[in-house]
């Protein structure tokens, strides 16, 4: 658990979405329902053909380490210094999107691109988890 | 040619600070800044303030009131002015903004356009928010929780990946801080005046791998202008032209999805500039290369044309960017050496190619400099679902076009 860990502001509707799905342990995507492309962050329009109000399907909960950095210093989020050295990654999802997040349950220089990863909801307490990713 | 009707006449460039609780550097508030370099660049150009009837201001990432180019307009003391255009792009902001200028000066709207830009994002005591999140909610909901420590690590993402697809490695990317070091050394008004060799940079401290502390760009405050004329003002000022061969821009570039973390974008920018200026980048006499990080210089190099991707790490290792080299970057040391005056960041790559084509480079100078390139990216992020940035590409060429 990290004090004073920067939390969603859920207020938007696509935000507030996308959360409470993962404090069900639910992983969402946004889905145009024109065109079908996937879309993570989400957002009011398909960024792909400009469609209004993409819909959501859950995802299966897998990836694909596409990038990934071990943060040695906090230069920008302090209270995340007591958790150094950690694993932020970008995660290539079989539906299509790519999303940043983390990956832990395994020491940091284990870590490789192309590694399978399998989504895991970490309680943040106040009713919302946070998706990070294991590896498979 | 473009632009046949304006020339840049002046340029204005503050010296460099880092004002904390633990040092005496001085600490000027953003309006002094802006102040000074409008001072610096009128006394450059030999005009006199009553004389500009144009103005152009960068928005800088620390707080303005709305309006703000009025406001600044009225606190300088211009009056009259026939002409007042902004710009919000970002670090890469320089270029656009002096585009803006010479295309309202080539179209006889305004004769004189004073162009500013000024950051102050070291603030004495720290805590000042340098740039406040965004209302869409990406960083705040997608980016902070997962503890994304800011540019630094999707810099970091974007080099891992490249590395792994191309070879670029610390060990090659390094030659590019160490030979813009060298010329920050040459520079008084850079920020870092040592020279360091490759295995100090390789040593400098983790920050997100493989991002390591002298592969980040740093901070300074500073302030810089830029003055746009006609020909014949310039003339009658005295000063040595420098004219704009040619401009290229875009916006959110479309790149293939495999490429988000590997590719700025700029290949368009650059292809619109050479095309205007009927030019081949590969034969610039200087690279003034937008440079928060050498990752993205490499990238740019790519992008601009001088070497295809799968080239890019031998072409690192072994080209030669002195200022008597093949490819002299970064000539005043980048603002990785000299500073990143925050968003007026990409001021310092056009100030020191208008220094070069007037031969003022001092220690610095590339000889016989005729025509080279700056560049701006703005905004540089790699999103879920592509890449946010604003690049643009100018070339300068020394007196008035032809």
């Amino acid at each position: 658990m990290i004090d004073d860990r920067p939390l969603p502001d859920t207020k938007a509707e696509h935000d507030a979405t996308f959360w409470e799905a993962a404090a069900e342990d639910r992983l969402l995507v946004q889905e145009c329902g024109s065109c079908s492309h996937r879309q993570l962050y989400p957002g009011p329009v398909c960024r792909a053909c400009h469609a209004e109000a993409p819909g959501w399907i859950e995802a299966e909960g897998t990836g694909e380490v596409h990038s990934y950095t071990v943060i040695r210093r906090a230069t920008e989020h302090r209270a995340f210094e007591p958790v150094i050295p950690y694993v932020v990654a970008s995660v290539e999802l079989p539906e299509g999107p790519r999303m940043l997040t983390n990956v832990v349950g395994c020491d940091v220089e284990d870590v490789e691109v192309g590694m399978s990863v399998v989504v895991e909801f970490e309680p943040l307490g106040a009713g919302l988890a946070i998706p990070v990713f294991r590896p498979r | 040619m473009a632009f046949e009707e304006a020339v840049i006449a002046g340029i204005g460039e503050t010296e460099k600070s880092r004002p904390s609780p633990r040092n005496d550097q001085p600490a000027y508030d953003l309006e002094e800044y802006l102040a000074t370099a409008a001072r610096l660049t009128l006394a450059d150009a030999d005009l006199d303030a009553d004389e500009v009837d144009g103005l152009g201001v960068a928005r800088p990432s620390v707080e303005t009131p709305y309006r703000y180019p009025l406001l600044l307009a009225d606190e300088l003391g211009f009056r009259d002015l026939a002409w007042i255009t902004a710009t919000d792009h970002c670090g890469g902001q320089a270029v656009p903004l002096l585009a803006q200028a010479a295309m309202a000066v080539d179209a006889g709207v305004v004769e004189t356009v004073l162009c500013l830009g000024a950051d102050t994002p070291k603030v004495p005591g720290g805590g000042g928010e340098v740039f406040p999140r965004d209302p869409r909610g990406l960083q705040r909901n997608y980016k902070d929780p997962f503890g994304v420590q800011g540019t630094n690590a999707e810099a970091a993402l974007a080099q891992r990946r490249h590395a792994e697809r191309y070879g670029t490695s610390p060990e090659v990317l390094g030659r590019i801080y160490v030979a813009q070091r060298r010329h920050a050394a040459a520079n008084p008004l850079a920020y870092l005046r040592e020279e360091v060799d490759l295995e100090t940079y390789l040593d400098s401290e983790p920050i997100a791998d493989p991002i390591r502390l002298f592969d980040c760009v740093i901070p300074v405050n500073a302030g810089f202008g830029a003055l746009v004329t006609t020909p014949e003002r310039a003339a009658e000022l005295g000063t040595d032209p420098v004219s704009i061969a040619g401009v290229g821009h875009n916006h959110s570039p479309s790149v293939p999805r495999d490429e988000t973390l590997t590719t700025i974008g700029m290949e368009p920018a650059a292809r619109r500039a050479f095309g205007m200026a009927g030019l081949d980048p590969r034969e610039a006499d200087f690279y003034q290369l937008y440079d928060d990080y050498p990752i993205v210089v490499t990238m740019e190099m790519i992008e601009i044309g001088l070497c295809r991707p799968t080239e890019a790490a031998r072409f690192v290792a072994e080209t030669d960017f002195g200022v008597e080299g093949e490819v002299p970057l970064n000539t005043g040391g980048g603002q990785l050496c000299a500073g990143q005056a925050g968003v007026a960041g990409g001021f310092l790559q056009l100030v020191e190619g208008v220094r070069q084509l007037r031969g003022e480079g001092g220690e610095g100078q590339v000889p016989d400099a005729e025509w080279g390139i700056v560049t701006g990216i703005g905004g540089v992020s790699a999103n879920y679902d592509g890449v946010l940035a604003a690049n643009s590409v100018m070339v300068l060429e020394r007196g008035v076009s032809a």
